[in-house]
């Protein structure tokens, strides 16, 4: 049972990830290569409050929101923006990203710095299994947001926009839909969401600059398994890479890990390239 | 000044970058100091791994950022030869080149059949994998404390020190660029650019698209190989460290700041990264800052980065020294060059077929087209006629009936090889690649007509010479045709819509086709591109190609065709000359939609 | 005659550099159906995209509403009162009936409940969209995903429609209804400017017809002197110049 709250916590930190990607890809069909750095970010915005200027958690939380929304929103002007072609945008997003990696590196350093978590530290016992509460926070908070969201794309009129334009961005144009405005939007609540997850997953995964490139891989292996643009996808596609990861390292060695993670990703794409919850792309000349 | 100019330009393009080789293998003689030719040292080899990304982004515009990867199985399979007791560097190089050529087919194949950022992530993943991999061999490769006791390299015996190894790394380096060049320089590099512009039009020039994705992806591999080999020989260790994100971002950010679509904007490139990182320790932490800003600034202000602009400055000194571009004015079709004779084959669909989920496109539809005809296809949107090419063309697959070309059957064909077997078409968007010359367009369409290989490429072998000398001599009798021979050295994306049209045309007629289809080609054109165009149509007729017109320009038809078929919701509603199609009033009313009588009864 | 809501002069108009339109003027009035006919790639749809804000002005002008619309956005176009319902039934296909309906509403800028109410004046009219209003819009047939398409317009409360090929792919029977719920709209001073290929159905609504081919105007004028259907056909196909 530790073994699968252990792959659970881990997969809801790459479910975040997937989240980020997803909410992009709605709103842009571009795909935001620097959103596990933005998490990063937000992971060391939360040691800075808590650790260096000590200040109580909600403070933090909002520090950590309203700092990686600015650096999301400032990213959207500079990366996304002026680049038209989506292939471009991803060396951008890139390029983006390892600017963030590196001036974290500057500030903070390479070595990995442990971030405290709000709820305590105590070991949790339950159904046999133990699990820290920092743990049962990232599960709990990703299963929530997926579910929040989902809601919102169908409860809200500016969710409806959203999904409307990421199936005919023409057609929503001409039922008002701002299209750059809404994108713009879409890319400054990720980054007010990345925040929030920074603060989360610090506790788990620590505040460390290479975080940025393994978080960005993983929690891509889950939008593949999960399918582009489908939420509970990725939410499930975070889960099952988790838990793989976990039981492969504990039964053949840490070694394989990211190798049968890998493994996974070309099952994958051979087999069902459109993930498990993806629309099957008719093809068009 | 500008005559200054004007003598380097008369110099061939290659003289350049041999003096620069010269120069560099000239360099130990001036006692530069140990630094120096490191930093030489280092830029070649990181140049080596960016110019296979150069290949592989650039030309083919895969995204396949994972050239680390590769650069480490080179370097651990040079490593691990060396500890085993091979030192010989020939065979570290071809063997390293051979490990990197590997990993990238096998890691390859499943990210390129899904493209763009499949491709993107699982080579980048790869990157992630090489610490791991390292470790679980770690007997052999020393794990993540290193491999060391690498024996000295040697060469058939001889023994290399490191003043030879400086001048090994600058001849493999000098060679590879070389060996790039004339792949880039040759049709090859012409067919990548035409994948990476759009697949659809590769394989209506009959290049397999996935094949032609693999190689580029390959080639691109095997130089980061030989920099591997050649890292491991001049370090003596090595670390899965230096393989990291670190040098990923590295060589990326090399690569769209020298320009990917460049030969030697590599060279440039790594020269800019590795000067970076060899400064002291407190800049060097900046390093991941300064190769985001240059991927940024790659991407959004230096289109064709460094290379781009330094053409640009090229073009614009040219044109300040009065070289070249002589403006000659535009002159009509050359009809006193006789069109070659072409031998047509019938085209003949019978009884094709074709659902969309419930819509059903076409239904039982049979026609012909005859050699030496023009047979016009029409009706309203949506009543089949691009479904119908998309078929023909092998673009769709059909339900049921029969398509056969001169007897032969391709209904179950692939694109690519209904293109090899004499079916040309041309585009309702023109689909021109940016970057390259009219002539370079048209040259395009013969490249698996007159085939010549990579190999006789990269030697430049008198049959690779041969293929180019019919390659030039066809394209300059076409473009004179149909009247672009004045434009053949601009770029053709520049041109405007019109001539782009007609380059079209002559694309696919280079290749002397059986059928030729025209899709919408007189579109946008203005009242003299269109008799141009309809007399060069009528030529391509009379030499004995088999056209088939696709228009909705109902007076050109009537003009042009000699045969008309009209298509009505997915059937043949009517067949025959253009008289007989003039006076069918059906004709006239399913154009305009005009309700039926007994419809009307019903709706009324 | 009242004063043109839309009034276009010499519109030249295309995609990118493919220059489809090349000089074209016509007028719509509220309360009034102006129809513009022509065979395919006369121009008739890139013309409309053009007065949405789709696809650039070349040349000339588009006058709505007392105001020049040339620098507006398209998104900015409908709330100004202009509601475009393109060719082919361009819904959002995964998303609800009811769904595409708010959606029509959403450049009102008002609660998703008031937004909620307003779609019953959408039924009232459709009555076969309040029965479907739960379904996917894409699983709909053809004519009543046709009905969505030009609900969603309605749900903007706009002063002028355009609709592009509102015949498009439904059977004849079909084609009358939804030509009669048109008719029927613009009793409540709409502006409609219909675009279409089936020229008698066409006709039958419209108070005034313009024809395109290649670009350019070949006939204009008002539906009452029409006298002779056949010429007009001819007028659409291309064939001749001079109807009346």
């Amino acid at each position: 049972m530790t073994l699968i709250y252990a792959g659970l916590s881990l997969g809801a930190v790459y479910a975040l990830v997937a989240v980020g990607y997803n909410i992009v890809f709605i709103a842009s069909h571009s795909f935001n290569f620097a959103q596990a750095q933005l998490m990063m970010v937000g992971a060391f915005v939360a040691y800075l409050g808590y650790v260096t200027l000590k200040l109580p958690t909600v403070i933090v939380i909002i520090m950590a929101m309203t700092a990686v929304m600015l650096v999301a929103a400032f990213e959207e002007r500079i990366a996304v923006r002026p680049v038209a072609d989506h292939q471009t945008q991803l060396i951008t997003t890139l390029g983006f990203g390892t600017v963030l990696t590196g001036l974290v590196q500057v500030i903070w350093g390479t070595q990995p710095l442990q971030v405290p978590f709000a709820g305590g530290d105590e070991v949790l016992t339950f159904l046999g299994g133990r699990m820290f509460p920092d743990e049962l926070a990232l599960v709990v908070f990703a299963v929530a947001l997926v579910v929040a969201i989902s809601a919102y794309t169908q409860r809200r009129l500016n969710g409806l926009a959203l999904v409307a334009m990421s199936q005919d961005e023409e057609a929503a144009t001409l039922r008002g839909v701002s299209v750059r405005k809404l994108t713009f939007a879409a890319f400054a609540v990720t980054g007010l969401l990345s925040g929030v997850m920074g603060v989360l997953i610090g506790p788990k995964t620590y505040a460390v600059a290479t975080l940025g490139a393994a978080l960005a891989l993983k929690g891509f292996v889950a939008l593949a398994i999960g399918g582009f643009g489908s939420m509970y996808g990725g939410l499930i596609g975070g889960f099952a890479v988790g838990l793989v990861e976990q039981h492969v390292a504990r039964y053949f060695g840490s070694g394989f890990s990211n190798l049968s993670v890998f493994a996974i990703l070309l099952l994958v794409l051979l087999i069902r390239p459109t993930g498990l919850f993806g629309r099957v792309q008719e093809r068009t000349v | 000044m500008l005559t200054v100019w004007a003598g380097l330009r008369k110099l061939p393009s290659w003289a350049f970058p041999v003096a620069f080789a010269a120069l560099l293998l000239a360099v130990p003689l001036f006692d530069v100091g140990y630094e120096a030719t490191r930093y030489i040292e280092l830029s070649l080899i990181l140049a080596l791994v960016v110019s296979g990304l150069n290949i592989s982004l650039g030309y083919s515009g895969q995204l396949a950022i994972g050239q680390a990867a590769m650069y480490a199985a080179g370097a651990y399979t040079a490593g691990m030869l060396s500890t085993a007791g091979h030192t010989d560097l020939g065979l570290h190089i071809v063997a390293g080149g051979l490990a990197a050529l590997v990993v990238g087919i096998v890691t390859g194949i499943p990210g390129l059949r899904l493209g763009s950022w499949s491709l993107a992530m699982t080579s980048f993943f790869l990157v992630l994998l090489v610490p791991d991999v390292v470790d679980i061999f770690e007997e052999k490769t020393g794990g993540h404390l290193g491999l060391s006791g690498m024996l000295g390299p040697t060469l058939f015996g001889y023994v290399l020190k490191p003043a030879d190894m400086y001048l090994a790394i600058v001849v493999v380096a000098a060679v590879w660029f070389a060996v790039f060049r004339n792949v880039v320089v040759s049709r090859h590099g012409i067919a990548f650019q035409v994948l990476k512009q759009s697949p659809v039009l590769a394989s209506s020039l009959g290049m397999s698209v996935y094949r032609t994705k693999l190689t580029g992806y390959a080639i691109g591999a095997v130089p980061a190989g030989f920099a591997g080999a050649l890292l491991a020989n001049l370090d003596l260790y090595l670390s899965p460290e230096i393989f990291g994100f670190h040098l990923a971002t590295g060589a990326l950010a090399a690569s769209i700041l020298g320009g990917s679509v460049s030969i030697y904007g590599a060279i440039f490139g790594a020269g800019i990264v590795q000067f970076n990182n060899d400064q002291s320790s407190e800049f060097a932490q900046y390093s991941l800052i300064f190769f985001g800003a240059f991927l940024l600034i790659g991407g959004v202000l230096l289109r064709g980065g460094v290379a781009g602009v330094m053409r640009n400055a090229v073009r614009r000194l040219d044109r300040a020294a009065g070289i070249g571009a002589a403006v000659v004015p535009a002159q009509a079709t050359d009809s006193a060059t006789a069109m070659r004779p072409i031998s047509g084959g019938m085209l003949e669909v019978g009884k094709l077929s074709k659902a969309f989920g419930g819509n059903q496109a076409l239904r039982d539809v049979s026609l012909r087209a005859e050699p030496g005809k023009i047979t016009a296809l029409i009706g309203p949107n949506g009543s089949g006629k691009t479904t119908l090419l998309n078929l023909v063309c092998g673009f769709y697959r059909r339900d049921s009936g029969s398509i056969t070309v001169a007897g032969a059957s391709i209904a179950t064909a692939s694109s690519d090889r209904i293109a090899r077997l004499g079916i040309a078409r041309t585009f309702q968007t023109p689909l021109i690649p940016p970057g390259i010359t009219v002539r370079e367009v048209v040259i395009s369409g013969r490249y698996t007509a007159d085939r010549a290989g990579f190999l006789s490429a990269v030697l430049r072998s008198p049959h690779f010479r041969r293929v180019r000398e019919r390659d030039l001599q066809r394209a300059t009798e076409i473009l004179r045709l149909t009247g672009l021979i004045h434009l053949a050295d601009s770029e053709a994306v520049a041109l405007p819509l019109g001539m782009r049209r007609m380059l079209e045309v002559a694309r696919a007629l280079i290749r002397e086709p059986k059928v030729l289809l025209l899709d919408e080609a007189a579109s946008g054109l203005d009242e003299n591109e269109v008799r141009t165009l309809a007399s060069v149509v009528r030529q391509i007729r009379d030499a004995g190609c088999t056209v088939v017109l696709v228009e909705h320009n109902f007076d050109l038809v009537l003009a042009l065709a000699d045969r008309i078929v009209v298509l009505a919701r997915g059937g043949v509603l009517a067949e025959g000359t253009p008289a007989e199609i003039e006076a069918n009033v059906r004709v006239r009313d399913e154009y305009l939609g005009v309700v039926e009588e007994k419809d009307r009864q019903v709706s009324s | 005659m009242t004063a043109p809501l839309l009034s276009v002069d010499g519109l030249a108009t295309g995609y990118g550099d493919l220059r489809v339109v090349w000089n074209v003027s016509f007028q719509v009035w509220p309360g009034r159906i102006t129809a513009l006919l022509g065979r395919n790639g006369s121009g008739k749809t890139t013309s409309l995209r053009a007065v949405a804000g789709l696809n650039p002005v070349h040349a000339g002008s588009i006058d709505y509403d007392g105001r020049r619309l040339d620098g507006v956005a398209a998104h900015k176009r409908v709330r100004a009162g202009i509601s475009y319902v393109q060719e082919g039934k361009r819904v959002f296909r995964n998303q609800t009936v009811e769904e595409n309906l708010l959606l029509g509403g959403y450049s009102l800028g008002v609660r998703r409940s008031t937004l909620e109410a307003e779609c019953a004046r959408i039924y009232e009219l459709f009555p076969i969209l309040q029965e479907k209003r739960k379904h996917p819009a894409g699983s709909l047939s053809g004519g009543q995903q046709q009905m969505v398409a030009i609900g969603q317009a309605l749900m903007a409360k706009p002063k002028l429609l355009m609709l592009d090929e509102p015949s498009g792919g439904l059977a004849p029977a079909i084609v009358a209804e939804v030509m009669s719920r048109i008719a029927a709209l613009k009793e409540s001073g709409l502006a409609i400017l219909l675009v279409e290929q089936a020229v008698e159905a066409a006709v039958d609504v419209a108070d005034h017809v313009t024809v395109l081919d290649v670009g350019k105007v070949t006939l204009n004028l008002p539906v009452d002197q029409i006298d002779d259907m056949e010429r007009l056909k001819d007028v659409c196909m291309g064939r001749r110049t001079d109807a009346a």
